[in-house]
């Protein structure tokens, strides 16, 4: 016979289990479930520090990318004896809200060599963005003078035109543009608008229309689009193309701009919002001659006189011999009620129209004789006389590069270097 | 049966207590990463928002003379630029990566001028007319050379230094505007006033852009007794430059001369808003407040103004008086008797520097003031004046006295405002 085998306890029901923590003593099974706690929450919270690590590293690697920018961009000005070097140290500032900076390098590049077509699109281009057509405009004529086959430096150029009033100088180069690059949304654009802006053109409706509703993506030809929108007197469509340029592009002068004239242009839209778009495009670009030209429009409007006749007369320091300008100062202190100045002011733009037409003259004449003396001392003088210093400097270089020695044109040349300065 | 239950307690207990203290360390070593990330995150955010001067000032110290010759500008740029690598960040790096600059650019003036800018704007005068000395050797007839000359001789105070080397930029090149802003400031004083005058005129005219001519011309019609045309010249300062705290002064006080009041309070605050620390506006701001009965006003200038220039008697003395005004007597009894011993000092300064200036070589006069100056905690003030008279003297006790008690006695504080 077999010993019977023994046979395990049953356990009573409700009694303990024959699992380990059934050995375990009440006080330790108490310690047991709080460490296990304690663990499960430091998991959890490693998980938590893990993600956030993470998280810190995605925020931090573009700035990380952006000093070692910095740094190869530092080490190559302080190296460079050429202007590319310049103009890459130009970029990287403006592209990190240094503009003025950024123009400091890009005039020494471009003073450094003034035949580098691409030293001088970039000053330009720059200058634009910024909304000072003055100072970009020497720069674009140089860069498409030296690479006339360069489709940018043309578009740039007509932009230049025109924002300076000048349709028929900002169409050819417009054409010239897409002659080498028909792809150029922009260019189609700034054509429709300048044959627009010419007149006696009704025919050119159509066109603009059709250009307006096309797709762009740069800073200045979102600014274009809402030009245009308010050149067919559509200021919702102006006022909403302003708004997705703002929003795409917020840290662009260009855009601020663009929908500051659209509200202005617009009967819905709201005093606060209008002067708020208009002074971010002035903290963007301080020489936005645009900018403080719809300011004073808006000013107006909301007859807020003196107001207006501050930014009338901010925006003639930029640009001093537009006579729609000196007319819209004449408004804004008539209204003030400061007759006597109104009066002067009206002079003044009858003035700056003559001198206009005058230096219209020349500019045809030269685009015969572009190096003649004469005509480029004649050009630089009426420009000097309208208060365009700069304008009359750079109108003496074709003429100084033909004759370097010529000491009558080194004097003019030097004294107007020093009236232009600020 | 109980001691195997409690060594299993224990054992169970001992691996989670320790599986737990691990997992306390590893959270503890992320937070500390956590914390050094955020840290970095900071440090690059301040330096991606931070304007480094550095580089462009460089890259403008290594421009070939040709190049700066084309574009003047670049002068005030590098001046600018200068002025900030100076005040701002490591000034030690900025001046390594400048010499290093001037290393790569070997036979150009930019690096001396630009060097010569950026020790200027450090107080570093001797250094900076060094630079400029040798910026001249490279490019001889580089006139803005001896007009940065000038300016800093005016900075130290040597006038006549300074005229002869404006004139000599002028003679290099007839229309560089700032030597004729220059030498109208030189020759502001009753004796050469129509020569101040003209040569303010000159600048405006060769700069019509510009509001420092005008503002200038401002202060010279009112010290002339001509007040309408002083507001006239401060108009034309702020049409020019309207953002100018300058030409805001100009106005205001031109606006008082001529009674307008209203109108100057109006354009001095406007000054003292631009820059709040030109201690003249808030002055003038004050001073016309407390005239006209604003009080509160008047001593919110007054004590802008001494404390940006705490060692003016004028200033405290007005202050004293709106404090008076305000029933605050004690603190103004307090500024009272702080200004009577500035205005003292002051007096015998300007005594005992007209002395000097009417018999340079009267070393007695230079230890009188001296002494004036360590009596009153400005052992930096006497030690130029010593300097100065032991390159006459070298060998005199009382100067090397008073020389050993400048280099013992450390500036006094500025008093409290």
């Amino acid at each position: 016979m077999t010993p019977p085998s023994p046979q395990p306890e049953r356990s009573e029901p409700g009694s303990a289990s024959p699992a380990p923590a059934a050995a375990l003593s009440p006080l330790a099974r108490v310690g047991a479930v709080l460490l296990a706690a304690a663990g499960a929450g430091l998991l959890v919270l490693s998980t938590l520090l893990w993600s956030r690590i993470i998280g810190w590293g995605e925020k931090i690697e573009p700035l990380q990318r952006e000093q070692q920018e910095r740094q190869a961009v530092a080490a190559a000005a302080e190296d460079s004896s050429s202007a590319a070097g310049r103009v890459r140290l130009g970029i990287f500032l403006a592209q990190h809200g240094q503009g003025e900076a950024a123009l400091v390098q890009l005039e020494a590049a471009h003073a450094l060599a003034p035949e580098d077509a691409n030293a001088a699109y970039s000053l330009g281009k720059l200058a634009l963005m910024q909304g000072d057509t003055r100072q970009a405009l020497p720069p674009l004529q140089a860069a498409a003078a030296l690479t006339p086959g360069n489709p940018q430096a043309r578009l740039h150029l007509g932009l230049a035109y025109l924002a300076v009033d000048q349709p028929e100088a900002a169409r050819q180069e417009f054409e010239a543009a897409l002659q080498h690059d028909a792809s150029l949304v922009e260019a189609r654009l700034g054509r429709a608008l300048s044959l627009w802006s010419e007149p006696m053109n009704a025919l050119a409706g159509p066109a603009l229309q059709e250009a307006a509703r096309q797709e762009v993506q740069s800073p200045l030809g979102r600014a274009l689009q809402v030009r245009a929108w308010l050149a067919l007197a559509d200021p919702a469509r102006a006022v909403a193309a302003g708004r997705a340029a703002a929003a795409a592009q917020p840290d662009s002068a260009a855009a601020w701009e663009a929908l500051g004239e659209a509200l202005v242009a617009s009967p819905a839209a709201t005093p606060g919002e209008t002067e708020a778009a208009l002074q971010r495009a002035l903290e963007l670009g301080p020489r936005s001659a645009a900018a403080y030209e719809a300011l004073g429009r808006h000013f107006l409007r909301e007859r807020q006189f003196a107001r207006a006749v501050e930014a009338f007369q901010a925006v003639l320091r930029l640009d001093p011999a537009a006579p729609r300008l000196h007319a819209a100062l004449a408004q804004a202190l008539a209204s003030a009620g400061r007759e006597a100045e109104a009066r002067a002011e009206g002079e003044a733009a009858r003035r700056a129209e003559t001198a206009r037409q005058q230096v219209a003259e020349t500019l045809a004449a030269l685009a015969g004789r572009p190096a003649d003396r004469d005509l480029s001392l004649r050009l630089a003088r009426l420009y000097a006389a309208q208060g365009l210093y700069d304008w009359a400097a750079a109108a003496l270089g074709p003429a100084l590069r033909q004759s370097p020695a010529d000491a009558a044109l080194q004097r003019d040349l030097r004294l107007y270097q020093e009236m232009a300065r600020e | 049966m109980v001691e195997a239950v409690g060594r299993r307690s224990g054992r169970l207990l001992a691996v989670l207590g320790l599986v737990a203290v691990v997992l306390a360390a590893y959270d503890f070593f992320l937070h500390r990463r956590l914390a050094g990330r955020e840290g970095d995150w900071q440090r690059l955010q301040a330096q991606s928002r931070a304007v480094d001067p550095l580089p462009a000032l460089v890259s403008l110290a290594t421009l070939p003379d040709a190049a700066r010759a084309r574009a003047p500008e670049l002068y005030e740029a590098a001046g600018a630029l200068a002025a900030q690598a100076a005040q701002e960040g490591d000034a030690a790096a900025a001046e390594a990566a400048l010499r290093r600059a001037a290393e790569r650019a070997r036979g150009s003036a930019s690096p001396a001028l630009v060097m010569g800018l950026f020790f200027r704007a450090r107080g570093r005068y001797d250094l900076a007319l060094t630079e400029f000395a040798r910026g001249r050797e490279a490019a001889p007839l580089d006139a803005q050379l001896p007009l940065q000359e000038g300016l800093t001789y005016f900075s130290m105070g040597k006038r006549r230094e300074a005229e002869a080397r404006f004139q000599a930029a002028l003679a290099l090149d007839p229309v560089l505007s700032d030597a004729w802003l220059g030498l109208a400031y030189l020759h502001n004083t009753p004796a050469a006033r129509p020569q101040a005058i003209a040569e303010a005129q000159r600048f405006c005219r060769l700069r019509p852009r510009a509001s420092e001519g005008h503002a200038l011309l401002a202060r010279l019609d009112l010290d002339a007794g001509q007040p309408a045309q002083a507001l006239a010249e401060g108009r034309a300062a702020t049409q020019a430059r309207p953002a100018d705290y300058a030409a805001w002064f100009a106005l205001g006080t031109a606006q008082a001369a001529t009674g307008d009041v209203a109108g100057a309070i109006k354009s001095l605050a406007r000054a003292a808003a631009l820059n709040p620390s030109f201690a003249p506006a808030q002055f003038e701001l004050g001073r016309l407040s407390l005239q006209q009965g604003r009080r509160e006003e008047a001593l919110r200038a007054l004590g802008a103004a001494v404390a940006l220039a705490p060692d003016s008697g004028e200033y405290r003395w007005t202050l004293a008086q709106a404090l008076r005004q305000q029933g605050d007597r004690e603190t103004a009894d307090r500024e009272a008797r702080a200004a009577a011993a500035l205005l003292a000092y002051d007096r015998e300064q300007k005594r005992l520097t007209k002395r000097i200036q009417d018999h340079p070589g009267e070393v007695s006069y230079y230890e009188e003031l001296a002494a004036l100056h360590l009596d009153h905690g400005r052992p930096e003030r006497a030690l130029p004046v010593l300097q100065t008279a032991l390159a006459r003297t070298p060998g005199s006790p009382r100067l090397q006295e008073l020389l050993q008690r400048a280099s013992k006695t450390q500036p006094a504080p500025p008093p409290p405002p």
